[in-house]
């Protein structure tokens, strides 16, 4: 018999006690704010079960893992293909904000009214009497705008139920792609 | 700006009450993102905040943190750098600012600590990639120090023939540059049977003794011990390598006048034998053979008792933990075997380079060492065993998480603070929680698992973090003067009341 702790972020069992850890906790916090939830089961043969690959049943009353049958190692990589499904819907959206901030810090920056660029288009603008280089840098800025756009189409594409997708999510370097 | 709350309190003559240890700069908590927000939050050991600071882009603050042209040399150059980055979970890069294996008795290879006692507590980056590489060394050599009260100084152990060992400051930068650079002098220590391992040494100052185990570089291992070790910290703080010896004009050759190199080379009876009375047996009960970091290193204590724990990462294995018998106490020097193996999937150490693999912190008055390593990839999950110096008993942890991790920091006299890089967004901020090692060791039976990582959202919605969205926290555990722990406690001046009346 054990004690096994079901992590509710990672939504897989990480650990197993021969207790339950919730002793001593106050009752009010237990349904709420705990960051894990405990089934009692049998220990888990970590010599040959892949404890990680324990999840919630259908019920949400219990544990078990669908791949038991199944090579550590292919255990493995069905639990990090899995994994990367919990993880990318937090990824595709942090992905999506750090876009808008991208765009917004390059426009608001390097391109301001006070930049040294709008100021470099203002007066070339000024000696030669028209306004080809602030068009110029209007069109820059489009670009960066229209950039902006194509990546969030993109992201917004990459679905986080799929595990090639999700992997994509995770590694999602924002930056790299404005700045590229 | 933050400010420093801790303070020296002057009074008359050259007298000065010593600070409180409790409000000295316990650990800082680190997040952000070069095109916004970064910065530390540093608390104290009453967990009241002791300084913050946050920089953010765009020069709206004190200091920006974007690679602009207003930012720090290193913001600007390594900005976009894995390294100072918390945008995501450790288990999901080998570079990023939060892995497990970036913290240790010296600190955060990643983050040069704050001043203690003078400036500002808060810590500050290194150069990313370079930076970090070189403080790397001293996070794979440096030795536990078992008991030591006045935790201002570290020894360092290289593997090879004939123990690459090194006394110095509580720096990974120093020890690089008397690594590197040959600033300060290499001791050869006479080998008892082949070859020293990396970091895997203990020095117990109140027992004057100095335990180095030895391999074959065939993953089997023989340890030894030293009596009547000079005061190490006493040279570290000299750095006087021919201190006591005359000087004059000539050059002295270092190896047949130095004190401390002469003393290994004439005390070789002070070292345990290899067999028969008195001697420690080889290594039993390995579970298997990985990699060099299970190969040539390891963390090792050498207890009050003259008992010897190692604990061992065994990359894409996991851990485990050897325990010898005090020859002294317990009639033989026998390795009980493994006392614990802990085991998961896939996991790296020294062999993908030097800022990988197991590391140490130990309590501010050295009773309690916690010798960790990580359960999933770079730095994600965590295994964990605390070792209690007088006895040898160990209590072990083994976290499979392949996203965050948890590092333990010590923490008042006696405790570590367990700290979760989970994500500080939705309003929680940053998460940890506490292992009270007298209490826990107290109340746990020998080699069980006495939850040291349950329940780290304990401090939820009270700690902020210095980047507003995800963000998964790095820590940098603080130097500070572990010393008042051991003789400004109420406990040590005014006697331990066992009972209330």
């Amino acid at each position: 018999m054990a004690y096994l702790i079901y992590n509710k972020n990672e939504k897989h069992v990480t650990h197993q006690l021969d207790y339950d850890p919730r002793e001593g906790v106050e009752d009010k916090y237990n349904s709420g704010e705990l960051t894990y939830m405990v089934f009692e089961g049998e220990k888990i043969d970590t010599e040959n079960d892949f404890i990680t690959n324990y999840r919630l049943n259908a019920a949400g009353d219990g544990v078990e893992n669908p791949y038991k049958s199944l090579s550590k190692a292919d255990q493995l990589t069905k639990f990090q293909d899995d994994q990367a499904k919990v993880y990318a819907p937090k990824y595709q959206e942090h992905a999506l904000k750090m876009l808008k901030m991208e765009v917004k810090n390059i426009l608001e920056g390097e391109y301001s009214n006070s930049s040294w660029r709008h100021e470099k288009a203002t007066e070339v603008d000024l000696i030669n009497g028209n306004n080809d280089a602030m068009k110029a840098l209007a069109l820059e800025k489009q670009a960066i705008r229209d950039k902006g756009n194509a990546l969030e189409t993109e992201i917004k594409a990459l679905d986080p139920t799929v595990a090639a997708d999700a992997k994509t999510l995770i590694a999602y370097n924002v930056t790299t792609k404005m700045r590229s | 700006m933050g400010r420093r709350v801790s303070v020296v309190e002057q009074k008359t003559g050259v007298t000065q009450t010593p600070k409180d240890p409790f409000e000295q700069p316990c650990f800082s908590s680190f997040g952000g993102w070069y095109s916004s927000a970064k910065g530390w939050f540093t608390l104290d050991h009453n967990l009241n905040m002791s300084n913050v600071m946050v920089g953010a882009n765009g020069a709206y603050n004190s200091w920006t943190c974007d690679n602009n042209s207003y930012s720090s040399e290193f913001s600007n150059t390594y900005a976009s750098s894995g390294w100072i980055q918390t945008t995501g979970q450790p288990g999901s890069d080998s570079s990023y600012a939060s892995l497990c294996t970036n913290v240790g008795y010296l600190g955060n290879m990643n983050h040069q600590s704050g001043s203690n006692t003078g400036g500002n507590p808060t810590p500050w980056i290194v150069g990313a990639n370079d930076g970090a590489e070189r403080r790397s060394y001293g996070f794979r050599d440096v030795c536990t120090l078992p008991g030591e009260t006045h935790q201002d100084y570290a020894v360092f152990m290289q593997y090879g023939n004939s123990g690459h060992f090194r006394v110095g400051n509580r720096s990974a930068s120093e020890y690089w540059i008397n690594n590197q650079y040959a600033k300060d002098p290499v001791f050869s220590i006479p080998m008892g049977w082949d070859r020293a391992m990396y970091g895997t040494c203990s020095y117990n100052r109140k027992r004057n003794k100095l335990a180095i185990m030895e391999t074959d570089d065939g993953h089997n291992f023989q340890p030894f011990v030293w009596s009547d070790v000079p005061n190490l910290r006493s040279y570290a703080h000299s750095r006087n390598w021919y201190q006591g010896v005359t000087e004059q004009a000539g050059a002295l050759d270092f190896s047949n006048n130095s004190p401390l190199q002469q003393w290994f080379n004439n005390n070789t009876a002070k070292r345990t034998p290899a067999s028969g009375t008195g001697s420690y047996g080889s290594a039993t009960g390995k579970p298997t053979n990985q990699t060099v970091e299970d190969q040539r290193r390891g963390q090792l204590v050498i207890c009050d008792n003259d008992r010897l724990v190692m604990f061992q990462m065994i990359p894409s294995y996991g851990a485990w933990v050897a325990r010898w018998n005090s020859p002294t106490v317990d009639g033989n020097g026998n390795c009980q075997g493994s006392v614990q193996n802990m085991s998961w999937t896939t996991s790296y150490g020294l062999d993908q380079g030097n800022r990988y693999g197991s590391r140490f912190v130990q309590t501010s008055d050295g009773r309690y060492i916690a010798a960790f390593a990580p359960s999933y990839y770079y730095g994600a999950g965590l295994y964990c065993t605390i070792i209690r110096v007088s006895d040898g008993k160990c209590l072990h942890t083994n976290w499979n998480s392949s996203g965050d991790t948890v590092v333990p920091i010590p923490y008042g006299k006696s405790s570590f603070l367990m700290c979760s890089s989970t994500n500080c967004d939705s309003g929680y901020g940053v998460q940890f929680t506490r292992f009270n090692c007298d209490y826990r060791f107290g109340d746990s039976s020998d080699n069980t698992n006495p939850s040291m990582v349950d329940n780290y959202e304990a401090t939820r919605h009270m700690y902020d973090h210095a980047y507003y969205t995800t963000s998964y926290p790095a820590f940098i555990p603080h130097i500070y003067d572990t010393s008042l722990f051991n003789n400004q406690t109420s406990d040590i001046i005014d006697g331990y009341d066992k009972y209330s009346v």
